[in-house]
């Protein structure tokens, strides 16, 4: 009797608790393919690797609290990455490259954010205006670029960002663990984000109580579009350039990562723990993919599986 | 038991969360036997109608067709076996044609094409059956609610139907398409057709049935030929108790005047109102579903487009533009839909009650979980909500104590003019009388109640004064001894 309680138990903490199995399997599979997976240089390498799609899935998951979600980010990451290539090599200055970036992200989703408050959608009036946005910021990228590739990051401090480390941790780590602390507290501490979480889970009953739904649709949306400006940041200081097709698949990623960390795709639950666990067990797959010699347009095969197993398991956590 | 009758429902029970809404529900209906069910709101009498329908699936008992024992998994089986179900919000798709509604997942083909010709043939052919004259190729929006409630009864005929259930067809009919569905009733009453016959109305139910079945609070009281009873005798056992006596008496006096609505018209509706609201009083809402109750409320809450309206709290104008401004003015809204606009049922109880005004659980620019617990606490204890703990979700609470929540909420954003619609709707009957006294106790503090209700017992018994609403304008205005059943009907019909 009372072993059948304790199996119960272990049998709803492991429902409840599926994301956190998968990092773990995961951990485990990376481990034996590889006798230098805990060496810790390779840790930091894969930390670096996945910050630019762990900061795209922050701006993701804003969406989806709200009850949307953005497929445009990556585009706005192509939009913003050779923007900020091409602002510092015309015009010298890193900063003002970066201000302009983060300007353009934050304009993609301030449109979104109106278009979706306009039309009071959910998720369905989402997949539709971030797919036509997409498209603006996809062309609006290759306009830019004349459709070729820019290369070159001068500043140090603008290279450092993405390449240089402090204490043995990549700078851009650092800045997405940042990120992602500073949304938890907020999404589970402000009154801005029990709001969000409100409008995700039910956006007539926070109509009627009084929530502004349409405000913080514009909000949600408008950090996914500075959270892929960000991502574009990272990104160029890394590759030191960019490409018009630099995001293309980001938006993918993070929805996958997302989702996979255990985010709800209704909206209401969830937030950055999710992000973090997401993101890893994704970076991992792309990792033990790499291990095994699948090429990178094969693995998303892989990853669109994964994103299926995902989007099931939350459904069956509903049950 | 169920030896040579056609249609038999035994022992079936279903639960909700914090509701038993059908309790050891047993009755027989023969062939050609025309059922009247009735019973209160909430009584059960849909849970029954979606069990039949295959939408719920009963915790427990048998559904017997013929002595057989059938199951019924989804709307397809239940039309397989013979049972159709006309439901109020009809099921019909209006940009497609009569004929299409009538055979919609089973047109018939020529080949692999579709046979029109045919299926317009024979959907005629039903039509003229029940005597609807009209073109099967017509789309079916274009048809009056009457001509709708005809498609969908060909359509139960197209598909061999054996017993019908009708959910208070009469609602929206007029008297002459009534009798036209009361002919059709006749004709498949001949043909052997099995009818139940759920509605709120009298006359309707002695000019058609031939027996009745009481459900009351999910059992069912009676069951019993129509010859043998009288009509005070039905409405006793649907209400199970002396009607005066639901109501808890109040000793408080309205006071002075605190709101005047002057000039509420909605861009979308002929309404042009006007009113007034005093402290500590209870203003009924009275009148017909569809009278433009609801719509005045939800206008001057700010929730749809108003053109004008002249709003004067405590002798001064105020602008609502929206909820938000309108929850700043001290105004609440309990919806007529709890759960969808109330509430957000996968949310904690603690964080429905907080969510009006979250500001109260702030401190130093954080949410406080202690404060957040503490406020849910107080309220639970002031009005006696039934919750395992601060930490349930609202969606496993029962009707009443969900309905509350939502009073608990808005006593948080510290309202003062309570619009509440239809807040016992779907209550049992000792939630209700938990609901009035939450009324009784927010007057008694000197709040304003705006009461909303189709159940006319609800409003007189509740009211200090009715509004009496017909066709998006208020037709009286009653108080004292006025404040009758006749009155009301009077001026509401």
């Amino acid at each position: 009797m009372k072993q059948k309680t304790t199996l119960k138990r272990i049998g709803e903490w492991s429902r409840d608790n599926t994301n956190l199995i998968l990092l773990i399997v995961m951990v485990l599979v990376g481990a034996l393919m590889s006798s230098n997976f805990f060496i810790w240089s390779n840790l930091m390498n894969l930390l670096r690797r996945i910050t630019v799609n762990g900061v795209m899935a922050i701006g993701f998951t804003m969406t989806l609290l709200v009850g949307g979600f953005d497929l445009s980010i990556g585009s706005t990451l192509s939009l913003c990455a050779v923007l900020c290539v091409g602002f510092e090599n015309n015009h010298g200055s890193a900063a003002f490259a970066m201000l302009v970036a983060l300007a353009a992200g934050c304009g993609m989703g301030l449109l979104n954010g109106f278009l979706m408050k306009l039309t009071r959608g959910g998720s369905g009036e989402a997949f539709l205006i971030t797919l036509a946005t997409s498209m603006v910021a996809g062309s609006l990228a290759t306009t830019y670029c004349k459709g070729f590739d820019l290369y070159g990051v001068h500043a140090a401090w603008y290279q450092a960002i993405g390449q240089k480390s402090i204490s043995g941790f990549p700078i851009c780590a650092i800045i997405w663990i940042v990120l992602l602390v500073a949304f938890q507290i907020i999404i589970k501490k402000t009154t801005f984000g029990r709001k969000l979480l409100l409008c995700g889970a039910n956006k007539e009953s926070a109509y009627l109580s009084g929530v502004d739904v349409g405000a913080m649709k514009i909000i949600a949306f408008t950090i996914a579009g500075a959270m892929a400006a960000l991502a574009a940041i990272i990104m160029t200081s890394r590759t030191t350039g960019a490409s018009p097709n630099s995001g293309s698949g980001g938006d993918f990623d993070a929805a996958i990562a997302s989702i996979i960390g255990g985010n709800s795709l209704v909206g209401g639950h969830g937030g950055m723990v999710q992000v973090l666990i997401g993101t890893v067990i994704y970076g991992l797959i792309t990792n033990i993919l790499n291990l095994v010699g699948v090429e990178s347009v094969v693995q998303y095969i892989v990853k669109g599986c994964v994103l299926l197993l995902a989007i099931c398991l939350d459904n069956l956590k509903k049950r | 038991m169920g030896s040579g009758s056609f249609f038999d429902i035994e022992h079936i029970s279903k639960s909700f969360p914090g509701v038993k809404a059908l309790d050891d529900v047993s009755f027989s209906v023969a062939e050609g036997e025309v059922r009247a069910l009735v019973g209160e709101n909430g009584a059960g009498k849909s849970t029954l109608m979606k069990i039949l329908n295959g939408n719920y699936k009963k915790d427990a008992g048998r559904i017997l067709i013929d002595g057989q024992e059938v199951q019924i998994t989804d709307p397809l089986v239940a039309a397989a076996n013979g049972i159709s179900i006309i439901f109020q919000e009809l099921n019909l798709v209006d940009n497609l044609s009569i004929a299409e509604n009538i055979f919609a997942g089973r047109l018939a083909k020529s080949g692999r094409l579709v046979d029109w010709k045919d299926i317009n043939r024979k959907a005629k052919e039903l039509l003229n059956r029940i005597g609807f004259d009209a073109d099967p190729r017509t789309e079916v929006g274009t048809l009056t609610v009457a001509g709708k409630q005809m498609v969908e009864i060909a359509k139960a005929l197209s598909r061999d139907a054996r017993i019908i259930l009708m959910d208070e067809p009469s609602a929206t009919l007029t008297k002459n398409e009534l009798d036209a569905l009361f002919g059709i009733i006749r004709d498949l009453k001949a043909g052997g057709v099995a009818v139940i016959y759920i509605s709120h109305r009298m006359e309707e139910i002695f000019e058609i049935s031939d027996s009745v079945t009481v459900l009351r609070d999910g059992r069912v009281i009676a069951t019993a030929p129509l010859k043998t009873l009288g009509r005070e005798q039905i409405v006793e056992m649907m209400v199970g108790r002396e009607i005066s006596q639901t109501y808890p008496g109040r000793e408080t006096k309205p006071g002075e005047e605190i709101l005047r609505v002057e000039n509420l018209k909605r861009r979308d509706r002929q309404q042009n109102v006007a009113f007034t609201l005093r402290r500590g009083e209870v203003l009924g809402i009275a009148g017909l579903v569809g009278a433009g109750r609801t719509e005045v409320m939800r206008a001057l809450f700010g929730v749809d487009y108003i053109t004008s309206c002249d709003v004067y709290l405590h002798g001064k104008k105020i602008q609502i533009r929206d909820p938000k401004t309108a929850k700043k003015a001290g105004f609440a809204f309990l919806t007529e839909d709890r759960k969808n606009e109330g509430l957000t049922l996968d949310f904690t109880v603690k964080s429905n009650i907080v969510m009006a005004d979250l500001r109260k659980i702030v401190s130093g620019g954080f949410l406080r979980a202690k404060k957040e617990n503490d406020i849910a606490e107080e309220y639970i204890k002031l009005l006696d909500i039934k919750t395992p703990s601060v930490n349930q979700k609202v969606g496993n609470l029962s009707g009443g104590n969900q309905q509350k929540v939502v009073v608990a909420k808005w006593l948080n954003a510290d309202a003062e003019i309570i619009i509440m619609d239809e807040p016992t709707r779907g209550i049992d009957v000792g939630a209700k009388l938990e609901i009035y006294e939450v009324i009784n106790r927010l007057v008694g503090e000197g709040k304003s109640v705006i009461l909303i209700s189709s159940e006319l017992p609800e409003v007189l018994g509740m009211s200090d004064r009715i509004l009496v609403m017909k066709d998006d304008a208020i037709t009286a205005e009653l108080t004292g001894d006025r404040i009758n059943a006749v009155e009301v009907m009077q001026y509401a019909l």
